[in-house]
């Protein structure tokens, strides 16, 4: 009877004990996945999707086979993997990112290349949201090969060894990028001079229009015409007014603050800080402009980027235009979600040339599928004609000098969203002029996100007043900062 | 009678087993709960971003408190962690004091023999309701239906009713004031099924000898309530405010959640928040550790000396008296004895 009693205590206290670790290596398992817990069920979704879309693209690379040898003749097969030095023991390629859209058109383009297993893992809703959740799921112990990161941050994952190795470790060097926009080559490179990261695209940004409204309220019925008409700030401006004249003030003249400030500081080249000095001259010149345009009705300052009202405003035909990235023009992407697929859109260079965010590919150095993450890379950042390929599928401006050249010589490409303009003939000038590399730094993401944030909330008050406000709230979020 | 095994069983001791069974809590315990504590009283003196492997001592809790110390932004810490804690406070008010009113009339209304309420588990069950959805779907459906702009339900039906002009919303979720109103709003209709079922108990823990004592005596129903029912309910009310205020003081799902975009609203920025935002800003050399730590430790202090005093007025008065009575008493008893003895 007492062996019993005791056999038993044993068995509950080995229960007990593994109960509680198990809820343990449950606990850390819920902190890793907090930084997607807005996306827990979407991310499996995702990855769901992911799968399928292999599967598909499986087929589709079957059906169309015929169609890519007849053009280039040099389709599959053709990928080649760098000296890796990471290992190889992963057979699925798993990409961390938050831009799914992006991804999954590289994951159907790369499927008429190769039948590697690639998924992603959606982390983060937006660049904001990934900036911090990175960090977790990086620390996490789950699986991820490579990870996308955004120009406002990406200098943080970059000169943190524990985050991110070298492209090297995948046999990819800086030579390969002979044909880059040299810009994302030194975002890329590490303070130490090392290349940690690679991107598929040169974000060069525009000013795109509803051609409807600009036709009804302005009489202007060409791209040319309408360039003329906002060839710069003054310009905007005037033609703003013109705008809300001659709708009543139904329809504003840019969609947000935030795409407004885009277009606006990033042609400056002047960075968030300088040493540890917090700079504020582009913001007061661009505090001084916008509280004009609010006073004046030329933009809601109600209305937030990436929400349902950015949304609505252009379908409703309530803004006259976006400033968008390269990365906004494709199918699924934010032009056809905000302005739906009617072709009713234009874009032109705008006031100024300006470029907005772009992304990186980075290694983590737990990556364990090298060989494929080697050739993935390659495909979609050294490759000429898979970048070409890329393009014209996504819509996306590519960092590839010959590849964009060949596309706006051959005229090859026209996007139905935009009434068949060609984007890139229009955004090749912008992205030869892009200098980003001396004006990012770690800080970015945060200045940025303060500096509207208190704009907006504070809009009503005197210039000084916002950027005081700014700089308080900014150096109170960064210690290491000075005013 | 006592057989050989009986006597053998006797000199068992059972202790060790008892320690053998409790020995994996606590182990567990110490590694993820005491040493974390702890090192969050470490962080505290540690610095931020670049340099959270420095040692600054009050550095912090001076930059939190007074907006003095060795960053240019010391003025801001203390504005912001300021703004947080009142914040905090207004927040757990503004759902505390509708929450316990409400509750206390419904449960006084539930449990009220006079009152014959049709369907009242249903109407428990209904209210107890929102309780069980998390707060991020709540969260999600309130800016859903509240949203700023006349896409959303709310303002938009408000706009066809003709309440507010069509350029106007009401910013229910951007809005200073309103967004506060909202997440009090949400937090009472959250929690106060909740409490209502704990005060329910309360009331029927009351022996209704007592409320058929005083209908027998003529008091009517105010004054049965505020004679009888709330003296007698005050153990659970200081358990209802106890544990609200530790919630209320650590308010972070709806605060956090309840925006537009990318970022978390500053205006309902609670200290959790606050402490969690600094935590958490992108990587390691990025986040504001020493703050965030400071920030915990001050709340934990502010909870502790809430605490006391919630328990220090409400403590039983009478029992107390009793007490030092029966001691006072047996002093004198005491005294007494001794006298006695010396006068034999």
């Amino acid at each position: 009877m007492s062996k019993l009693t005791r056999t038993l205590a044993l068995l509950a206290s080995i229960a007990v004990v593994s109960t509680a670790f198990v809820a343990c290596g449950g606990g850390t398992e819920s902190t890793t996945s907090t930084p997607a817990a807005n996306n827990t069920a979407s991310t499996a979704d995702n990855a769901a999707e992911g799968g399928d879309a292999a599967a598909e693209g499986g087929d589709a690379a079957a059906e169309g086979g015929d169609a890519s040898t007849a053009e280039g003749g040099d389709a599959s097969g053709e990928l080649t993997a760098g000296n890796v030095s990471l290992p190889d023991t992963d057979d699925t390629l798993t990409i961390v990112c938050w831009t799914d859209a992006d991804l999954q058109n590289m994951f159907d383009v790369y499927a008429n290349h190769s039948d590697a297993k690639v998924i992603y893992q959606q982390c983060g809703g937006n660049g904001s949201e990934a900036s911090t959740q990175y960090a977790t799921y990086l620390n996490s112990g789950d699986d991820v090969d490579l990870f996308v990161a955004e120009a406002g941050w990406i200098l943080n994952y970059i000169n943190d060894d524990s985050m991110s190795a070298p492209l090297e470790s995948l046999g990819i060097t800086t030579a390969d990028y002979a044909d880059a926009y040299q810009y994302t080559v030194e975002i890329g490179t590490d303070n130490n001079g090392v290349l940690k990261a690679a991107s598929w695209q040169a974000a060069a940004g525009g000013y795109a229009y509803n051609t409807t409204l600009a036709e009804q309220y302005l009489g202007v019925t060409s791209a040319d015409d309408m360039q003329a008409k906002i060839s710069d700030w003054d310009k905007f401006a005037a033609t703003a007014e013109e705008l809300k004249t001659a709708s009543e003030g139904k329809v504003t003249m840019a969609a947000t603050i935030g795409g407004l400030w885009q277009a606006f500081s990033t042609a400056k080249n002047a960075a968030w800080v300088n040493g540890t000095a917090i700079q504020t001259d582009v913001a007061k010149e661009f505090t001084d402009m916008i509280k004009g345009y609010v006073d004046n009705g030329y933009v809601n300052p109600n209305v937030e980027q990436w929400t349902t009202d950015w949304t609505n405003v252009g379908l409703q035909g309530e803004t006259l235009g976006y400033f968008y990235s390269t990365w906004c023009l494709g199918e699924g992407a934010q032009l056809e979600q905000n302005g739906g697929t009617d072709g009713n859109w234009n874009i032109v260079v705008g006031p100024q040339e300006f470029f907005w965010g772009g992304s990186w590919l980075c290694v983590s150095p737990n990556c364990n599928t090298a060989t494929e993450a080697s050739k993935f890379v390659k495909a979609f950042t050294t490759d000429a004609s898979i970048m070409e390929e890329y393009a014209l599928y996504s819509g996306d401006f590519t960092n590839n000098k010959v590849a964009m050249d060949k596309i706006v010589a051959d005229g090859s490409n026209s996007n139905p969203l935009l009434g068949g303009q060609d984007q890139f003939a229009v955004l090749s000038e912008v992205a030869a002029g892009i200098k980003m590399s001396d004006s990012i730094t770690k800080y970015d993401q945060n200045l940025k996100d303060t500096f509207l944030d208190t704009l907006k909330k504070n809009i009503d008050s005197d210039t000084d007043t916002i950027i005081s406000t700014f700089t308080t709230q900014a150096l109170a979020d960064n210690p290491d900062l000075t005013a | 009678m006592a057989s050989a095994a009986q006597s053998r069983i006797k000199s068992i001791s059972y202790a060790k087993y008892g320690y053998m069974f409790i020995a994996p809590f606590f182990l567990v315990y110490c590694f993820f709960q005491i040493w974390p504590l702890i090192y969050t009283f470490i962080l505290s003196f540690k610095g931020n971003q670049a340099n959270n492997a420095e040692w600054v001592g009050f550095d912090n809790y001076s930059q939190i408190l007074f907006g003095t110390g060795s960053s240019q932004g010391a003025a801001g810490v203390h504005e912001e962690f300021a703004r947080a804690l009142g914040n905090t406070f207004v927040l757990w008010f503004g759902n505390f004091i509708p929450q316990i009113l409400l509750s206390l009339l419904l449960a006084v209304w539930f449990t009220d023999a006079k009152v014959k309420l049709p369907g009242k588990g249903f109407f428990k069950i209904v209210m107890y309701m929102p309780n069980i959805i998390t707060a991020a779907s709540v969260a999600a459906l309130y800016v859903n239906l509240f949203g700023d702009s006349k896409y959303y339900f709310v303002n938009s039906t408000l706009m066809k009713l003709g309440f507010i002009a069509e350029s106007d919303p009401i910013q229910f979720v951007a809005g200073p004031t309103a967004s506060k109103v909202m997440v009090m709003f949400i937090q009472t209709w959250l929690w106060f099924g909740n409490t209502m079922i704990m005060l329910m108990s309360g009331i029927m823990g009351i022996s209704p000898s007592l409320f058929e004592a005083a209908d027998i005596d003529g008091a009517n129903s105010t004054q049965q309530f505020f004679k009888i029912t709330l003296p007698l309910l005050q153990p659970i009310m200081v358990y209802t405010l106890v544990t609200s205020m530790i919630g209320g003081l650590q308010m972070f799902d709806l605060p956090y959640l309840y925006h537009n975009g990318a970022n978390f609203s500053k205006q309902l920025e609670t200290v959790a928040v606050y402490i969690y935002y600094n935590f958490n800003k992108g990587t390691v050399d990025q986040a504001s550790y020493g703050f965030a730590g400071a920030a915990s430790i001050i709340i934990f202090a502010i909870t502790a000396v809430l605490g006391s005093i919630t328990f220090y007025m409400n403590r039983d008065k009478d029992a107390i008296a009793k007490k030092k009575q029966r001691k006072k008493a047996e002093k004198q008893m005491k005294a007494k004895m001794k006298q006695g003895g010396l006068s034999i």
